[in-house]
């Protein structure tokens, strides 16, 4: 029991041994390798010299050979297109569908040329190619998509489809490359609205005459050299193995292919197409800020200096205002001081009627004559007096002259009109109390001075 | 006043050369399916009988085997129980099979070639039987960027012909073609379908009179890979039946005996007036009794139905006339 374990780590110990030494071939393997890669360089000098007399039946190997060459040239053919059209393309519509076209095309090809069954890889590459080439070239597709950068796509897919149909004469003769074109065509016909043909296969046309043409190349007619069943088994493992080396060594470009495929796909997403857009947008406005700004300040400063000058129109029109209403203010003053000396004149001139009324006993109903005896001074008084309320209303006169001149009174002297216009029929009331009291003065005195007359006469 | 006549004269004379000169691309020369539908509307409908079985082998021209294809399609829908053999690869082999009782159906796309006739006559005692299954005309294709306004034949046999027995002399750019603008410093470009195909055998016969195709000429091995050829290169010409159409290629209109320029469309092709008409043809043995093949001649007078025909039609080829139907009919005849 205890020896168990140790029998156990040695299997595993041995297991690991054995699990790396495949880390490097084994001498075994590498005779078989260069058996095999000299009976590859032997079956393909055969194969030429055969081509140069005509005569010949082409063997699995030599097929296995022109499939994988095929493919390796169709990726170089297609990609060297498709990157001229994407190569300083601003469209990134048209970058995604040109490599859209080499994903396809490439892990189609790849995907047939893997495959287990030669003969059907020969049709499945043939009817690819030749479908991918109506649709581009003949449908005018390629054109529709890329414009002028289509022509070196044309160009391509035109020398793939020479070369399909080149191989595939190597293995169907006239009439069965003729069937192979028709059912292609016919097939198109009826599916006109399938875009990615890349991907159809020849079992696609299962049920038409195709299956026909398929079951008969695979009892050996055509070009394609008759095998024995046996053999057919033997090699067919080789072939696997070899198939798989092939295409591991492909892989990584075809990751790489699908990769920046997936980035296209993404960066087409409307999504990512909108934020793309607003970023873009974002950069042109970032790009064109400087200029924005620029024309904003002079566009900001333009307009200060409108509103400066407009300010100091202004400024000027409130100084004149202020100076309008100051003068206004002072010839106001000015009419206030000048009216309080004519009320002051005025009343000073009912003072001296009062006195001359008082003087001749006017303000009495008696009979009786004043006491006081006529004077001439009182006469002289009073004219100076009048003659000063003249001389004030001449002052007055002119400073509302003035002050009608002015603007600031042109703008106040609705609100103050009516009362200026009231003092001044006050005024004028007063000026005409005093005219008719001057008349009525001068009436009185010349009567005075008959009685004063009469008086003395009576007297002797 | 006679002068001024004689200009409008010519000038009306020359009108439909520039009507034809408008350079449309060859897929509108296409039937419409409408078109289809009325032109074979007149055709006598085929009755097809209960339960059938048999076999035939038809062996011919590839083009015409293309029709034959199309008819098989639906033949065998009809008949299960009908084994049948198609195959193309070239009228040339086939006859000599005839003549053995090997083949029973030969499509041809050119005229029964009279050494052929005259040995079967030898060998059967009586003439080989043929009817027309389909209106053909062989298209002259150019891409559709070319200028070119037309061809005459004697150009036509320049173009291909090693000799050019019609005296057109050597045109190798197409300025020699009268194409101005970038295409005219350009090799002319010369694509033609192999010996497989009665088209080059026809053309070869009937416009280079006999001579051998120049040593630049590419030979395609599929018609729809020729027609593509052109339309992928502004430079190349060729030619091929009418059915292969796409939108990268238009045809040239080529010069009448009339002295118009013609395109291949149905109405040109149905009057015979453009230069390369070739009814399709099959040829067939028939005893002077009415024997032959049943099978083969049900799979005749299938083809030449109303059905038959617009199966074709609506595939790009132009249908026979009722006249050419009630000719075949007679040719095929019923059971003894």
């Amino acid at each position: 029991m205890t020896l168990a374990p140790v029998v156990a780590l040695t299997v595993l110990v041995c297991l690991g041994c054995r699990a790396t030494s495949h880390g490097g071939p084994s001498p075994g393997e590498q005779r078989a390798a260069q058996e095999r890669a000299r009976e590859r360089a032997k079956a393909a000098g055969a194969f030429k010299a055969s081509l140069a007399t005509g005569q010949h039946q082409i063997t699995i190997p030599e097929l296995d050979e022109l499939t994988y060459g095929y493919a390796d040239r169709y990726y170089m053919v297609i990609s060297s297109a498709v990157d001229a059209i994407k190569r300083n393309n601003p469209d990134p519509a048209q970058r995604r569908l040109a490599h859209q076209i080499k994903l396809n095309g490439v892990l189609s090809m790849n995907d047939i040329v893997s495959g287990n069954d030669p003969y059907s890889e020969v049709f499945d590459l043939v009817v690819a190619v030749t479908l991918e080439s109506i649709v581009l070239i003949d449908e005018n597709r390629a054109e529709q998509a890329f414009g002028e950068r289509a022509s070196e796509l044309i160009k391509a897919i035109r020398t793939m489809r020479v070369e399909a149909w080149e191989l595939a004469a190597k293995v169907l003769n006239q009439d069965q490359l003729e069937r192979l074109d028709y059912v292609i065509l016919d097939w198109r016909r009826a599916h006109p609205e399938v875009d990615q043909v890349a991907f159809v296969k020849f079992d696609n046309f299962a049920g038409t005459r195709a299956t026909g043409l398929l079951i008969e190349l695979k009892a050996g007619s055509g070009f394609l050299a008759p095998l024995s069943e046996a053999s057919q088994v033997m090699k067919d493992w080789g072939r696997l193995t070899e198939r798989a080396f092939w295409y591991s060594k492909r892989a990584p470009n075809i990751a790489a292919i699908q990769a920046e495929g997936a980035v296209n796909e993404i960066l087409s997403a409307p999504e990512i197409g909108s934020a793309l857009q607003n970023a873009d947008r974002m950069g042109k406005t970032a790009e064109a800020m400087p200029q924005t700004i620029a024309a904003e300040r002079h566009a900001i400063f333009t307009e200060l200096d409108a509103r400066q000058t407009l300010l100091t129109n202004t400024l000027g029109d409130v100084r004149h205002i202020m100076a309008d209403a100051d003068a206004l203010g002072r010839t106001v003053s000015l009419l206030t001081t000048n009216v309080q000396q004519t009320l002051l004149v005025l009343g000073n001139t009912l003072k001296v009627a009062d006195a001359v009324g008082q003087h001749f006993g006017l303000d009495k109903p008696s009979p009786n004559p004043p006491e006081r005896p006529f004077d001439i001074q009182d006469y002289t008084a009073t004219l100076t007096r009048l003659n000063e309320v003249v001389t004030n209303l001449q002052q007055l006169t002119l400073n509302a002259d003035q002050l009608s001149r002015s603007d600031g009174w042109k703008r106040t002297m609705q609100s103050v009109d009516r009362r200026v216009d009231h003092a001044i029929f006050g005024l004028c009331l007063v000026l005409g109390l005093a005219f008719i009291l001057a008349v009525a003065y001068r009436f009185i005195s010349l009567k005075l001075e008959r009685r004063m007359t009469s008086t003395k006469q009576e007297k002797p | 006043m006679i002068r001024s006549a004689i200009i409008c004269l010519v000038l009306f004379a020359l009108l439909p050369v520039y009507a034809d000169t408008n350079l449309p691309p060859a897929t509108e020369l296409l039937l419409e399916d409408k078109a289809v539908f009325t032109l074979t509307a007149g055709l006598q409908q085929y009755a097809n009988p209960p339960r059938f079985a048999g076999k035939f082998t038809s062996i011919g021209s590839g083009g015409t085997t293309t029709l034959v294809n199309q008819w098989a399609a639906e033949f065998a829908t009809l008949y299960p129980e009908v084994e049948m053999d198609i195959h193309g690869g070239g009228s040339v082999d086939a006859l000599p099979a005839l003549l053995e009782g090997k083949v029973d159906l030969v499509p041809m796309s050119r005229p029964l070639p009279a050494e052929e006739a005259a040995r079967f006559k030898q060998k059967f005692g009586y003439e080989p039987s043929q009817i027309v299954v389909a209106q053909d005309a062989i298209g002259v294709y150019v891409n559709k960027n070319n200028p070119l306004k037309g061809l005459t034949l004697t150009q036509l046999d320049a173009i291909y012909s090693r000799e050019s027995k019609r005296g057109g002399g050597r045109p190798e750019f197409w300025s020699d073609l009268g194409v101005t603008g970038p295409l005219a410093e350009k090799l002319i470009n010369r694509v033609s379908l192999n010996r497989a195909y009665g088209s080059h055998l026809f053309f070869q016969d009937y416009v280079m009179q006999g001579s051998d195709y120049r040593f630049d000429v590419r030979f395609e091995i599929v018609p729809s890979s020729l027609v593509q050829a052109v339309g992928a290169d502004d430079a190349g010409i060729g030619f091929a039946g009418v059915m292969f159409a796409t939108a990268r290629t238009r045809f040239v209109p080529l010069q009448a005996d009339d002295g118009r320029y013609l395109l291949p469309s149905y109405e040109n092709t149905l009057n015979g007036r453009y230069p390369l008409v070739r009814p399709l043809r099959i040829v067939f043995n028939r005893k002077p009794d009415g024997t032959m093949n049943p099978a083969a001649r049900e799979f005749l007078r299938f083809a030449v139905s109303r059905r038959g025909q617009r199966i074709i039609a609506l595939a790009g080829s132009y249908p026979i006339t009722v006249e050419q139907q009630q000719a075949a009919l007679r040719v095929i005849g019923d059971a003894p």
